[in-house]
């Protein structure tokens, strides 16, 4: 398919055009996977959740005005999916950060310490910060996601920093997080 | 203890150049940055492509199903001409005839309270127009019934569905002019309520001559 302006293709998306939808997988596919990944912790249930966003996109997308900015649309879509998902499965996921269900990682160069941190901060803080440190949102832009002041999504990215700093815990070279 | 300028900074209360000349004489902002710097930087490693091989394979499974759906409804709706196509173009003006209709009724129905406890003097209509008022109004009434006896047997061969909707209609309309001649009867100079009761029997009126024109 012929790069194609998203205007365009949202309008060919509102006549039912499955190959548009298409094009907007092929542009958001990993950018979405990834923030999905991160908000539910596990690749398959990221993926059910990307999957649910496209469905929602399908049956809401003529509710989307011209104008405004297809990705903080998209990622609000696919950021609801994931907090039902999460909703369904409260169980399964820690309610608030807590470093005594952690395992304790001694070498920093362990990255998986860091995605695990990530994983377990509280969701709303969760989802500020992955889309402001991973996907690279504005603020402004995330707080139109989360449908949530800027103010707070300041706070939200300051206190997720301030934990993972906690539970990282010293730097190698002696220095603290 | 931390400073708690690096938390002004970072909530936005202070600027970046403010806070980098601050950061270099206090060894707590200096400390929190640096760390700050070193994870946003490990953050890298969240950014692999994830593979998701079969992934667009679901979605379009998905879309389809829905588009399939989409098109059953469609079809639905213009294989039965009467009640389908009347429900999909009140669906489709919901939005207007929703608070439309709760307007009315709202309206309809504190016309109504009011009337009740209303004291025969107000509104008052003179002795002389009230008699023409309520003879016209009888003839109307007369005419009106004549056209219902007439679209009786057309509601008859009416399809079900288009039949219940005309009945409903019909007597929602018959309800509303009860409830006025029993207002009347409280109050029967009241040209308010002698104006609703009009407007609800041209309602009927209109409804008749459409379903007797109905194909």
């Amino acid at each position: 398919m012929e790069p194609m302006d998203e205007g365009q293709v949202i309008e060919m998306c509102k006549r039912g055009d499955l190959s548009a939808y298409r094009a907007l997988y092929d542009r958001y596919e990993q950018p979405l996977l990834r923030t999905a990944c991160r908000m539910l912790g596990r690749q398959e249930d990221a993926e059910d959740a990307v999957q649910d966003a496209f469905l929602r996109l399908y049956r809401g997308i003529d509710g989307f005005r011209s104008g405004a900015r297809f990705s903080t649309y998209l990622f609000r879509i696919l950021m609801n999916a994931c907090f039902d998902m999460l909703r369904k499965k409260k169980g399964a996921v820690f309610d608030d950060f807590d470093i005594e269900r952690l395992p304790l990682h001694s070498s920093h160069e362990d990255k998986h310490a860091l995605a695990e941190a990530v994983g377990a901060l509280p969701p709303q803080m969760k989802s500020c910060f992955v889309l402001f440190a991973i996907e690279e949102f504005k603020y402004e832009e995330i707080a139109g996601i989360l449908n949530i002041s800027e103010g707070s999504v300041k706070a939200n990215i300051h206190r997720a920093r301030k934990k993972l700093r906690e539970w990282l815990g010293p730097l190698p070279d002696g220095g603290m997080r | 203890m931390n400073c708690k300028k690096y938390d002004a900074y970072r909530l936005g209360k202070m600027n970046e150049a403010e806070f980098r000349s601050h950061a270099e004489g206090c060894a707590s902002c200096k400390r929190q940055a640096d760390a700050d710097e070193r994870i946003m930087a490990e953050l890298g490693y969240l950014k692999r492509p994830l593979s998701a091989p079969n992934l667009w394979a679901r979605i379009e499974e998905d879309l389809k199903k829905e588009q399939d759906i989409k098109r059953r409804d469609k079809l639905h709706v213009y294989a039965r001409p009467g009640r389908s196509k009347l429900i999909a173009w009140l669906r489709k003006r919901s939005f207007i005839l929703v608070p439309a209709a709760l307007v009315a009724v709202g309206i309809g129905l504190g016309l109504f309270f009011e009337l009740r406890h209303r004291t025969p003097a107000s509104g008052l209509l003179a002795k002389e127009a009230l008699r023409k008022v309520e003879l016209t109004e009888r003839e109307y009434i007369r005419a009106i019934d004549d056209l219902e006896k007439k679209a009786r047997p057309k509601m008859a061969s009416l399809d079900p569905g288009m039949m219940s909707l005309y009945r409903d209609k019909l007597e929602a309309i018959d309800s509303q002019i009860a409830r006025c001649r029993e207002a009347l009867g409280v109050n029967s100079a009241n040209a308010h309520i002698r104006r609703y009761m009009l407007a609800a029997l041209q309602t009927k009126q209109q409804t008749l001559a459409e379903l007797l024109t109905y194909e």
